[in-house]
């Protein structure tokens, strides 16, 4: 059990956010975290971070409390893809990746010539070496995404967790960061919890889901079980449905026809 | 480090250097510089005044400016890393309104002791720091804004008290001798001085060295900074901490410099990159350069003192403004007010 | 409308208001006045009896003690040391009023004290105006040399109509200068003493050549090192203090931040000949300065004189003439006010 969080409840100041979160996810695997905006997924990822300090109950990353590690430690163990980032400074890509080092680095040394060629390497992975020099403030919204996807992915940590990491990328990239994700999992035998917007997504690549409805974990489960259509119109609104492909994919598609059905139906109807 | 930023580097410390030795209100040539260094080896000095005028004058303050310029040019980059503002400078949390407050009050009062005035400036200047942090720890935003706001606060609170003692001076000699501290001058620069002054600003500046690569990391938002593994907020004390004690120390001894803590950073950056494993020797080394040089011009041109400040601020200002129109070395590119 | 007779109330209060403080009120009776016209080269008309006056700057109050006339002061017109060591001495002194607050004079105040005539420094500007705009007429007076403060003596005294005592006044001061300069004339210029002469705002602050300290200095044959620069008291660096060399050092402050041991031991100019010779003294005096801009300088002279060249005077006794001096032209002997030399 990589990680397990406890009747987890937590909010902002007076504002509660998360209800009584109990979620077991498995070592080695994928896990989406669904939920429409503002239903927690942030808050639930600060928690475990500790980032966040819950109000009650607590998160075990390997059965250590993460509330009492401190905070190298909670590094060697979760890393964060956040959901946009920016610098003050005109750092390079490969010095923004190098920073993955800091919870490996002592104090008063500084990453080795053997962590360069590392993220060099891991650069490499994520498809973007051709970035390596170039100033991260100069980068469109989607390439920071992967940069910051590298930064963790130099963290090494056998948890990953990541904040909406589609929200700026095409839609080639959205699929490649993806797979990705699901190649890292696997040779690394890491854990990763994404929050998606996309059900599409999460039925291609993620093992587990979750899905929070205003705070409340509503249903968690593999993702061939849970995603059905009853839970996700619960979770994700009522103009959703789900049909199966011809080669036995499930789809996720707004409810009514699409426009290009709808204007086919006219025409065959001359 | 471009190889051709390095070389220009060690180039003008060496002219600087070399200028700083020879040129002076007394009149050493080249020679006699010569054969005051070489005087180990048995050469002559030129005479007993000389060698007296070289050695208690000018070998003090030409050490005692490079160090400052060091130190002070040090805790430029550090602040404006830690608060993320490339426009920040050493006296954001209020060490040097601190400072000249002490330094004030021991001139009207305490005028007796000798290092009053410059302890009185030293305590008062991390008294200010002190305090700033204290009301920055009661908010619950534990965020580096609050710390800049409450700098703000408690300079505004001792610039006051600074502006109530030079009114209650007498004109004719307290407050000509609080205004004349406050502008800054390393004419006093003397043995005695450097002893006091340059352990704890080459300390302080070994210290940030060591530590720089984490600057980096401190750069980030917080949030990130925390996943990546850094307590930033231990850190940032840390940081603050050292900065302050190394201008405390350089305001207490020579007064205010302005702009070298400010401009110093950004053509370090432009020469030697963001990464401040690189850039803290790199402003270390051409802030120190700098401020020699400066020096060496303020008590050399003219048969009366230039104060420092005018000659760092006439060339610094301009400079700022270029830097601000070419907003690509500020690397504000995209992000709007960030 | 309502509104209508509350603008209308308002514009009324607003107009009693300004018609009340413009009122100049009952003007004083100016039936013999006379014109002067001042070191500014301005014509001013003052009462012919003047009954209540006032000095701003320690220059014209100075004078105003020294030409007897204390007794028409409508506030105390001496500051700082000065003004301290007269208060000991004198209660009637004490007793008046002091205008100046901070570094700034409250002009409130001042008006109610209601002078008919202040004696301003030419080069206090801001005070002129202020008092002028209160309708009191304003003298400009200056001494930036000796000559000229003799011209403002002279002008002071007619105007407070004791021109005898203003003669007699310069004849003094003439005759202290004279004795020194009698004594002194043959000395050939290689032969005098080299002097620097700093300020009261630090060791480094000098006396430049256009400053009254230059001209104190050459009358008692001495040459003053820093005569080449310009201005109001320049700063200079400790290597150019060393270029010069001087012979000897006059210290312009008694403040502790510099005094005469902390020059001794200061490691900077262990190489002047001023340090090795121990000819480092301070200038007087500690109940006013000798060096300041008034005819009361001359003293200054003789004290210079007697110290750079103790031989040729050696039967003044410097107390004594201070003594004499003080108590001739402020009233009270200068040991009576706590003076020390």
């Amino acid at each position: 059990m990589s990680l397990a969080i406890e009747t987890l409840s937590a909010g902002y100041g007076a504002t509660p956010v998360l209800h009584d979160i109990t979620l077991k996810v498995e070592e080695g695997g994928i896990c989406a975290l669904m939920g429409r905006n503002g239903s927690g997924k942030t808050t639930l990822l600060r928690c475990i971070n500790a980032i966040l300090k819950p109000k009650h109950g607590g998160v075990k990353a390997f059965g250590q409390e993460v509330s009492r590690l401190k905070r190298v430690e909670i590094a060697r163990l979760i890393s964060l893809v956040p959901q946009s980032s920016s610098t003050a400074f005109p750092f390079t890509c490969r010095e923004m990746i190098l920073m993955g080092a800091a919870a490996r680095v002592r104090a008063w040394s500084a990453p080795s010539r053997k962590e360069v060629a590392t993220a060099l390497e891991v650069l490499h992975e994520v498809g973007i070496e051709g970035l390596a020099n170039r100033p991260f403030n100069q980068l469109s919204g989607g390439e920071r995404q992967l940069v910051m996807l590298a930064r963790a992915l130099f963290q090494n940590t056998p948890i990953m967790l990541l904040d909406e990491p589609n929200a700026h990328l095409d839609f080639s990239n959205q699929h490649r960061m993806m797979e990705i994700m699901r190649a890292v999992v696997k040779r690394r035998g890491a854990t990763a919890l994404i929050s998606l917007h996309d059900p599409n997504l999460t039925l291609h690549y993620c093992d587990h889901v979750a899905m929070l409805k205003k705070g409340r974990l509503v249903a968690h489960g593999p993702t061939g079980a849970v995603m059905e259509e009853k839970t996700l119109r619960e979770v994700l609104g009522e103009n959703i449905r789900t049909e199966t492909t011809l080669g036995g994919h499930t789809v996720v598609t707004p409810r009514g026809p699409s426009v290009a059905v709808h204007k086919l139906k006219i025409l065959s109807r001359r | 480090m471009k190889k051709s930023g390095v070389a220009l580097l060690c180039l003008f410390f060496a002219a600087s250097l070399g200028i700083a030795l020879c040129a002076g209100r007394y009149p050493i040539g080249i020679q006699g510089v010569a054969r005051l260094l070489f005087a180990w080896t048995g050469v002559a000095p030129p005479s007993e005044e000389t060698r007296l005028i070289f050695w208690n004058i000018r070998l003090p303050r030409i050490i005692m400016s490079f160090v400052v310029g060091c130190g002070i040019s040090i805790a430029g980059a550090v602040f404006q890393a830690l608060f993320r503002n490339p426009l920040a400078a050493p006296d954001i949390l209020g060490v040097t309104a601190g400072s000249c407050f002490g330094a004030a009050l021991a001139i009207m009062y305490f005028t007796t002791a000798a290092l009053a005035v410059q302890g009185s400036a030293f305590v008062f200047g991390t008294l200010a720091v002190t305090l700033a942090y204290l009301l920055a720890s009661r908010s619950w935003d534990r965020s580096a804004a609050v710390l800049v706001i409450s700098g703000i606060v408690v300079s505004a609170f001792f610039q006051a008290g600074l502006s109530i003692l030079m009114y209650i001076a007498n004109p004719y000699d307290q407050l000509a001798q609080i205004v004349f501290w406050i502008m800054g001058s390393f004419h006093t620069a003397s043995w005695a001085k450097a002893q006091t002054t340059l352990p704890l600003v080459v300390a302080g500046s070994v210290l940030l060295m060591i530590f720089s690569w984490r600057l980096n990391v401190m750069t980030q938002h917080e949030e990130d900074a925390l996943s990546l593994g850094i307590d930033i907020f231990r850190w940032r004390c840390f940081y603050v901490t050292v900065s302050t004690l190394i201008v405390a120390a350089s305001v207490a001894a020579v007064g205010t410099i302005a702009w070298v803590g400010l401009i110093m950073p950004h053509i370090a950056r432009y020469l030697a990159g963001t990464d401040h494993r690189r850039l803290i020797p790199a402003t270390a080394f051409l802030g120190g350069t700098f401020l020699l040089l400066m020096d060496t011009i303020a008590r050399s041109v003219l048969a009366s003192e230039i104060p420092i400040s005018i000659i760092t601020s006439i060339i610094g200002a301009p400079f700022l403004g270029y830097l601000v129109m070419n907003r690509r070395y500020l690397g504000v590119e995209r992000e709007l007010g960030n | 409308m309502w509104m209508r007779s509350v603008i209308m109330m308002i514009i009324m209060l607003l107009g009693t208001a300004c018609m009340l403080t413009g009122c100049p009120g009952t003007s004083d009776s100016k039936s013999r006045t006379m014109v002067v016209i001042d070191q500014l080269g301005r014509r001013v008309e003052v009462p012919r009896e003047l009954t209540r006056i006032s000095a701003m700057h320690h220059f014209g109050g100075k004078i105003v003690y020294a030409l007897g006339q204390q007794h028409r002061l409508v506030e105390q017109v001496l500051y700082g040391i000065e003004a301290q060591a007269m208060a000991r001495v004198d209660p009637r002194f004490a007793a008046l009023p002091m205008t100046l607050e901070g570094h700034a004079m409250n002009i409130e105040h001042l008006v109610a004290l209601s002078p008919q005539c202040v004696f301003v420094y030419a080069s206090d500007t801001s005070d002129m105006e202020l008092l002028q705009n209160a309708g009191i007429p304003v003298i400009a007076v200056k001494g930036e040399t000796l000559e000229e403060s003799f011209a403002a003596v002279d002008l002071m005294a007619r105007v407070l109509n004791c021109p005898e005592k203003g003669q007699a006044y310069i004849a003094d001061c003439r005759r202290l200068l004279d004795l020194v300069h009698d004594r002194l004339k043959d000395i050939p210029p290689e032969q005098r003493r080299r002097v620097l002469f700093t300020g009261p705002k630090s060791i480094y602050t000098v006396a430049t050549g256009q400053m009254l300290q230059s001209e104190i200095l050459r009358r008692a044959a001495a040459l003053n090192v820093a005569g080449s620069l310009r201005g109001n008291w320049a700063d200079v660096s400790p290597e150019q203090v060393a270029s010069w060399n001087p012979d000897v050092i006059f210290l312009g402050s008694k403040l502790g931040t510099y005094g005469v041991a902390e020059i001794y031991q200061n490691s900077q100019f262990t190489s002047l000949k001023a340090i090795r010779e121990r000819r480092v003294y301070v200038f007087p005096s500690n109940i006013g300065w000798w060096d300041f801009p008034a005819p009361h300088c001359a003293l200054g002279v003789v004290w210079t004189a007697k110290t750079l060249y103790p031989e040729r005077f050696k039967d003044i006794d410097m107390r004594t003439v201070a003594d004499d001096f003080y108590t001739k032209y402020t009233g009270h002997a200068f040991t009576a006010m706590g003076g020390r030399l």
